[in-house]
């Protein structure tokens, strides 16, 4: 029983004790839920009147049960006689009979039925009852507009300590010494306030607040009301936005295009891929960019774990959240909002929320889409005859004998219209969500199954969610949020020689893709080491299955009015399976060389959570509103990995390595530790002035002794002028606020162990083991950190309906690690340092408008736009070149990451055919310019500006929304021109070949045809360049509710029936499949498109039931 | 309420847990190394690894360069280093530096900590440093022969002091005395023999004089380079046994020194790179007709050499395409007969030993003996039998440079180009090692 184990401490941390007492926890919780809230009006009542009066129908009524009625005679006389036929009925039953058609409502408080004015609008209402002299006890019921009663709303007398909050059943009881103005307040509703002049009972409706549903800010460990908010955070309310109705298969999708500053990119088409998410732009050059995803409370792994050999296509560990659970999504991005979660923060945080149940709302929802995906685009390449002519001219131009005798006899394959298909995609999803006061619970399943829109590739999720949240007493809650899910992907390989998309576009056309017996054609007769795509697809395996469990438990204890203790535990556990085998037959290279090959990879991680916070509110002199917030928090993860291969296999039809004869496998691991101490103060001062501070203090195990702990202050102030009487009497002026923050973030994202002076093993030689020194110690190695001032304002007018944002920042991070050259001589190749500089600035804009708010017609707007510069501001060893053949990319002091680096090409030499190129060192270029001191920054992957702008109509019934995304100023290296553009090999072309020079004398935008290049022109230059700005429709959706009584006599809520449409349209002058692209996921080589799998055009018809 | 003060109390004790103690699990800290007898085996068994990963260059550079093969533009690194072109970008060329020196770091590990384990008798401490000087002196006298004066490092690396870590180059004369000392002291205390798959795939006794009768033939100190093959000759004989084209087809031959051995765990790209496609290689080595015309008749060498696919030669004594763990023979009997041969001869001549020694190895070839009248006569007999006898196994190149003959054979006039520059990398990573090598 050393279930401790389980969380790798070295001593048993967590004890048996601990564990029965969650056990005890859990069982608590789960009873809880069974104990279903009875109630019911068990009084039978038999009546039978024909157009009788309302008062004499009250009465008989009041005989019948132990009810006492309160009412105004006036009043009963503007009711209509009544019709009751009632044996043996309910109250219930028989209330709504008389009361039907009638100008008068009821409502039941304990055992008074209470009647009064039907109200002509549902707005914030006293009912008044009685006028009586000033009492002494007054007490009341506050309920919803569905007359549902609300528990737990606070009720007080203003400037007084006097209040109470309602019971089960909506009551209050409270006893006032005078008479003054009672306020309701409860979240998410409209605070109310009644003068008590003249009244002791008081049936009060309280509004939703249907604003403030959307503006409860997430922020690190707690929500916030949007206008008390001094730091600048995005929100997107993605249940609101229906955008789950989408075909989007991760959560980062959801995000892009429609908060200020945060710039997603996926990073390929393929299904399940990742996405490069970067807020305000990046900040290191080996930490990592990715920002903290925070989900329900539980930071999360994710890292790339691919393992297995030929997965060169990085899973994407968010892929496991399926869209359609998420309430919301809240972006953290300056450093006073991110500094509670320190050193992870510097790239901004991202907060999931996931959807809960609701008191008293049982809901039951299906949602279905079906849909199908299809390449929108094709690069036009030279058919079979012309392909023939270069590849001759090629020879001729380096004297070789042309080696097609008759290029013009050659017929011409579309490889092109053999790998991409129309794919269909679906989703089927259910939920089930509700609860009683004391339990609420959401649970849901879900099934995504995506056909790749390339031949061999695919991706399916099925997904589990539980979130569960019981009071216990009083005092104490607990809840749990988990979820459970499985993904397989059906890779394919982005390689340059077996990779499906790159091999369609460089593989000769001349080639039939099959025989004439119909079988798939395995030979080449001009590159012998590359695949026919359908072969690939058709042998090749290469699925990734991953499982993930995500979910935390937690207790939340009220010590004092006002001061909470919460702690919870959560766990983050990702498994991935990835099996990869290429079968021992002729059809394939590796299957020829290898004798067919297999890789089988497990990968673990295993994190988990502990956090305790004490939390504690209270309001000082009416004006003075105090949030405390301490915490304490430890965190581990652990990760291993094993992976088998093996070459040689008997069988085509036995996949297992053990029917292999060549053995390989390796296991590897590591792990890592975070304790921290952080702490918060927000303060407000009349709703006009909000202060928040913050500390937090982590220590990692990823740094040396000398600087394991690091600590992370920020601070942030907003001014609500809006809030000033001399704006208040602008009608049309609803807010205005200035904000200003600064704050410190860290980046621990430097890999495990790379402090540590290590050797490792696996130096093996004749079959013994070996070890090798691998890394040298630096023990002074720190944290990145990054410094961030803010400045914002936020605008709102016409009640809400013209809200206007904007952020300006300036985000410097410094002791960036760096990989410092050594001299190799050293028998090393560098050293992580903490050198280096990077500078981010930018500023954000966001406009909301309701354009037109009418009852059957509304139209809105939203438009944002962001602007970010980067730029290396130190860089101590000087310019690193990276990328492709180490010199397209470089970072260099002075310019942004992602810049591209080579030769600027000046013309075509009519006389030669080859490029003259600008000759920056000065020795004439001869014979060839050089790679290293020839080169000259040709351009940069950072965009100028990107943003989004989304209409939304909807008119009775109907809903529409189009959402465009905008992408400006970056460039991208296209690589498959790099590539089939050298004009140097049996490789098929684009048709852009056509304008290469011929013949002595020719002006030509392009360089001559040459085997084997002997001349360079196909080195990195500005050739393979291209404008990467675009302008997408990036989804359309076109929605019909229905909402009748049949459905409603059926169970059935609403019904809406939906069209979307994803990637529509996109204006570019990019020359390759997609400008939107970053083939190496990170930012140092930003922009490559490696002949990248394309984004899909889709078109999905959707159904979503609510019951 | 107690159960609640209870469950706070749990959670406390949870995190008391000390998360910030971290260790890797697949690898350990310098300091808990060098502590036990096994670790001494480890480190030196890592150090033959580092062997074993500059072992295909060892054979390219020494071959690229000559008229024994043509690196073609499948492979355009092997096509620069083939016409001599050398350029930054070539991480072929850049490889030939680097992985000599983690080689050398990897021995200077081994030399500095296997004497500080504790209860390891001094004899078996010895035995493993003199295997780690011998693939330091092995590694010293390839740099020194490709790139001249380079930094001398006898120290291992602990710090990332760039500074410090910036050595200057030590002059010819200073490596080739470290490169002595060390081969002293392997000579003095390697083994006589390892038992089991080790037999040749460590140093040995016999794999030290066999390298000092390199170095000595290559410094033309003559009589050293004849005494040191005649202990090489005392241990192995001077009699080719073994067919020649069993050298390659079995690993570990009777003729074999010392060979640095692969197998399916640990692979190499020789057999690929120098088969055909129709054998699983990619030939981006081709086969120079200028050897391949060479042969006499009736040679038996050639046949055991080349194969013929796909209208081209194709070099095969590297022929394990699909297993890829070809083995690369570093010292066998037949190149410490020639160097004795050639020793003998620029001592004296006529010289009846020099002769026995190389018709000997023509005996083996299939070819009649033959007697050179003059010095020069033999000289041309010998070195074309040094080439026929000992292509691709790493000496054209340094045969070429060794005896002048830069200008003949290859037509190269410059004699800077007998040293190849150092990479331009390396001298932006270490200024100290300006100027660059006269010529670049």
């Amino acid at each position: 029983m050393k279930l401790y184990m389980l969380f790798k401490c070295k001593e048993p941390c967590i004890s048996l004790k601990f564990i029965r007492v969650m056990k005890l926890v859990i069982i608590l919780c789960l009873t809880s839920l069974l104990q279903v809230n009875a109630t019911s009006y068990a009084q039978k009542i038999s009546l039978s009147v024909k157009n009788a009066p309302m008062e004499k129908v009250l009465r008989e009524i009041q005989k019948q049960v132990n009810y006492s009625f309160l009412y105004n005679t006036q009043m009963l006389r503007s009711a209509k006689p009544v019709n009751i036929n009632a044996s043996n009925s309910s109250l219930e039953e028989v209330l709504k009979q008389c009361f039907a058609d009638q100008p008068l409502t009821y409502s039941i408080v304990d055992e008074t039925i209470i009647v009064s004015k039907k109200q002509e609008k549902v707005e914030a209402a006293v009912i008044e009852v009685k006028e009586v002299a000033p009492p002494q006890e007054i007490k009341g019921k506050v309920t919803d507009s569905k007359g549902v009663p609300l528990p737990g709303v606070s009720v007080k007398l203003k400037k007084t300590s006097i209040g109470a909050s309602t019971d089960i059943n909506g009551n209050f009881t409270l006893n006032i010494p005078d008479a003054g103005i009672l306020e309701f307040t409860y979240i998410g509703f409209i605070t109310q306030d009644i003068s008590t002049a003249n009244r002791t009972t008081f049936n009060i409706v309280l509004l939703e607040d249907q604003q403030a549903l959307g503006e409860i800010v997430v922020i690190g460990y707690g929500t916030q009301n949007k206008k008390d908010v001094s730091s600048a955070i995005g929100s997107l309310a993605v249940g609101n936005k229906k955008l789950a109705d989408l075909p989007i298969t991760s959560p980062e999708q959801l995000l892009q295009g429609r908060v200020a500053g945060v710039n997603i990119t996926q990073d390929t088409g393929t299904p399940g891929g990742r996405s490069t998410v970067r807020i305000r732009g990046a900040s290191s050059i080996t930490g990592g960019n990715d920002p903290l995803y925070v989900v329900d409370g539980v930071p999360i792994n994710t890292g790339n774990y691919n393992g297995a050999a030929g997965g060169s296509v990085p899973q994407n560990p968010l892929a496991n959240i399926s869209p359609n659970d998420i309430e919301s999504i809240d972006v953290l991005k300056d450093a006073s909002a991110a500094a509670i979660y320190g050193s992870r923060a510097s790239n901004g945080v991202i907060v999931i929320t996931t959807k809960r149940g609701k008191q008293d709302q049982t809901k039951i929802s299906y949602n279905t889409y079906f849909g199908f995906q299809e390449v929108a685009k094709r690069i036009p390449l030279l058919g079979g005859p012309e392909w023939g002519e270069l590849v001759n001219e090629a020879n001729v131009n380096v004297g070789r004998t042309p080696p097609i005798a008759n290029p013009s006899a050659l017929t011409t394959t579309d490889w092109q219209e053999e790998i991409f298909r129309r794919a269909p995609i679906s989703n089927n999803e259910l939920s089930l969500s509700g609860g009683t006061q004391k339990t609420q619970y959401f649970l849901s399943g879900s099934y995504l199954n995506q056909t790749g829109v390339v031949i061999g590739s695919g991706f399916s999720r099925g997904n589990f969610r539980f979130n569960f949240d019981q009071k216990i007493n009083d005092r104490l809650k607990a809840g749990i949020n988990m979820s459970m899910n499985r993904s397989k992907t059906d890779r394919v390989s982005a390689g340059d020689r077996d990779g499906i998309v790159a091999v369609a576009i460089v593989k000769s056309p001349a080639i039939p893709a099959r025989n004439a017996d119909g079988s798939l054609n395995p030979n080449d007769p001009y590159i012998s080491n590359i695949d026919n795509p359908l072969i690939i697809a058709d042998q090749v395996r290469n699925d990734a299955f991953s499982n993930r469990a995500l979910g935390n438990a937690f207790v939340e204890f009220k010590i004092l009015e006002g001061l909470n203790f919460r702690s919870s535990i959560g766990l983050d556990f990702l498994s991935l399976d990835e099996v990869y085998f290429v079968p021992p037959n002729r059809l394939t290279v590796l299957g020829r060389t290898t004798n067919g090959s297999g890789t089988n990879s497990m990968t673990q991680d295993l994190g988990w959570i502990n956090e305790n916070t004490l939390n504690y509110s209270k309001t000082f002199k009416e004006n003075h509103r105090f949030n405390v917030l301490l915490g304490y928090s430890n965190q581990e993860s652990t990760f291993n990995r094993t992976i088998a291969s093996a070459t040689n296999f008997a069988l085509e039809a036995i996949q297992t390595l053990s029917s292999a004869a060549i053995k390989n496998s390796s296991s590897t691991g590591g792990s890592w530790g975070l304790t921290s101490y952080f702490s918060r103060l927000n303060y407000s001062y009349k709703d006009k002035f909000n202060l928040a501070a913050s500390y937090r203090i982590d220590g990692s195990s990823r740094f040396a002794e000398n600087n394991k702990y690091g600590s992370f202050p920020s601070v942030s102030a907003a001014y609500r002028l809006g809030q000033e009487d001399f704006l208040k009497d602008l009608s049309w002026v609803e807010d205005v606020k200035v904000r200003a923050s600064w704050g410190r973030t860290g980046n621990q994202e430097i890999g495990n162990f790379t402090s540590r002076g290590l050797f490792a093993g696996g130096f093996n030689y004749i079959g013994i083991s070996g070890l090798s020194q691998t890394q040298l110690a630096n023990p002074d190695l720190s944290w990145e950190s990054t410094e961030q001032t803010n400045i914002g304002l936020d605008l709102s007018f016409f009640k809400g309906r013209i809200t206007f944002s904007t952020d300006m920042y300036k985000k410097n991070t410094s002791g960036l690690l760096l990989a410092v050259s050594l001299p190799r001589s050293s028998g090393f190749n560098s050293s992580i340092q903490n050198v280096g500089n990077v500078e981010n600035k930018g500023i954000e804009l966001a406009l909301n408008t309701v354009n037109i708010d009418k009852k059957d017609f509304k139209w809105s707007t939203d438009f944002n736009i962001s602007f970010n510069r980067n730029k290396v501001t130190k860089l101590p060893g000087g310019d690193i070149p990276l990328g492709f053949n180490g010199y397209a990319s470089v970072i260099k002091e002075g310019y942004p990451l992602g810049t591209f680096y080579g030769w600027q090409i000046i013309r075509v030499n009519p006389a030669t055919g080859n490029y003259d190129v600008v000759d920056v060192n000065g020795d004439g270029n001869i014979p060839l310019a050089s790679t290293t001191l020839d080169n000259v920054v040709l351009g940069s992957a950072q965009p100028k500006f990107t943003g989004g702008f989304t209409n939304s109509v909807s008119y009775k019934n109907f809903d529409a929304s189009v959402f465009m995304h905008f992408v400006y100023g970056n460039q991208i290296f296209n690589q498959a021109e790099y590539s089939y553009g050298r004009l140097h090999t049996w490789f098929n072309s684009s048709t852009l070949a056509r304008e290469r020079w011929r013949k002595p004398g020719d002006i030509a935008t392009l360089h001559r045809a040459a085997f084997g290049d002997p001349t360079r022109n196909g080195s990195v230059s500005n050739r393979v360049l291209q404008d990467g700005s675009f302008l997408r429709v990036k989804n359309v959706a076109l929605g019909y509710n229905i909402q009748n009584a049949t459905l409603k006599k059926a169970g059935i809520q609403n019904i809406r029936v939906y069209a979307a449409g994803q990637n529509i349209f996109t204006w570019t002058d990019y020359r390759g499949y997609d400008p939107e692209v970053n083939a190496n996921g990170n930012d140092t080589t930003l922009g490559f498109d490696m002949s990248s799998y394309p984004q899909a055009r889709s078109f999905s018809l959707g159904l979503n039931a609510t019951f | 309420m107690k159960k609640i003060y209870l469950i706070i109390f749990l959670y406390l004790t949870v995190s008391s847990c000390d998360v910030t103690n971290q260790e890797p699990i697949d690898s350990v800290s310098a300091q808990v190394l060098f502590t036990r007898e096994s670790d001494a085996e480890a480190a030196i068994i890592g150090t033959y690894r580092h062997m074993a990963n500059l072992g295909p260059n060892y054979i390219f550079f020494a071959e690229l360069p000559t008229k024994n093969s043509k690196g073609n533009a499948l492979n355009r690194q092997f096509e620069q280093l083939n016409n001599l072109i050398i350029v930054a970008d070539n991480s072929q060329f850049t490889g030939l530096w680097d992985q000599q020196y983690v080689l050398i770091n990897s021995a200077n590990v081994v030399i500095k900590n296997v004497p500080k384990i504790p209860g390891m008798a001094d004899a078996a401490k010895n035995s493993v440093i003199a295997e780690a000087r011998f693939l330091r002196a092995f590694t010293y006298f390839n740099l020194v022969r490709y790139f001249g004066a380079v930094p001398l490092v006898t120290e291992p690396t602990e710090s990332p002091d760039v500074a410090a870590l910036q050595v200057s180059r030590a002059p010819v004369a200073d490596v080739y005395t470290q490169i002595l000392s060390d081969l002293d002291f392997a000579k003095l205390n390697l083994p006589e023999t390892f038992t089991g798959l080790g037999k040749t795939a460590r140093a040995t006794k016999a794999a030290a004089f066999a390298l000092g009768a390199r170095i000595h033939l290559t410094r033309k100190n003559y009589a050293l380079a004849i005494a040191d093959a005649n202990q090489v000759a005392s241990r192995r004989g001077e009699t080719l046994s073994v067919a020649y084209a069993n050298l390659f087809l079995t690993k570990n031959s009777a003729e074999s020194i010392f060979e640095i051995n692969y197998d399916t765990q640990l692979q190499n790209n020789l057999a690929t790179t120098f088969l055909p496609g129709s054998l699983s290689g990619t030939r981006t080595i081709e086969v120079n007709n200028d050897i391949f015309n060479a042969y006499e008749v009736g040679d038996l060498r050639k046949d055991a050499t080349y194969g013929f696919a796909n209208a081209a030669n194709f070099m095969k004594k590297y022929s394990r395409g699909g297993t890829r763990d070809d083995n690369i023979i570093v010292f066998r009997i037949a190149e410490v007969m020639l160097t004795k041969a050639e020793a003998l001869a620029e001592t004296s001549y006529p010289n009846v030993d020099a002769l026995r020694l190389l018709n000997e190895v023509r005996r083996r070839a299939g070819l009649v003996a033959i007697n050179p009248a003059t010095l020069a006569a033999f000289r041309t007999a010998l070195y074309k039998e040094r080439r026929l006898e000992l292509c691709f196994e790493g000496h054209e190149w340094h045969d070429i440079v060794r005896t002048g003959r830069l200008q003949a054979v290859l037509g190269i006039t410059d004699p800077n180009k007998s040293i190849w520059p150092v990479p331009s990398v390396e001298i932006a990573r270490n200024p100290k090692l300006e100027p660059q090598n006269p010529g670049y």
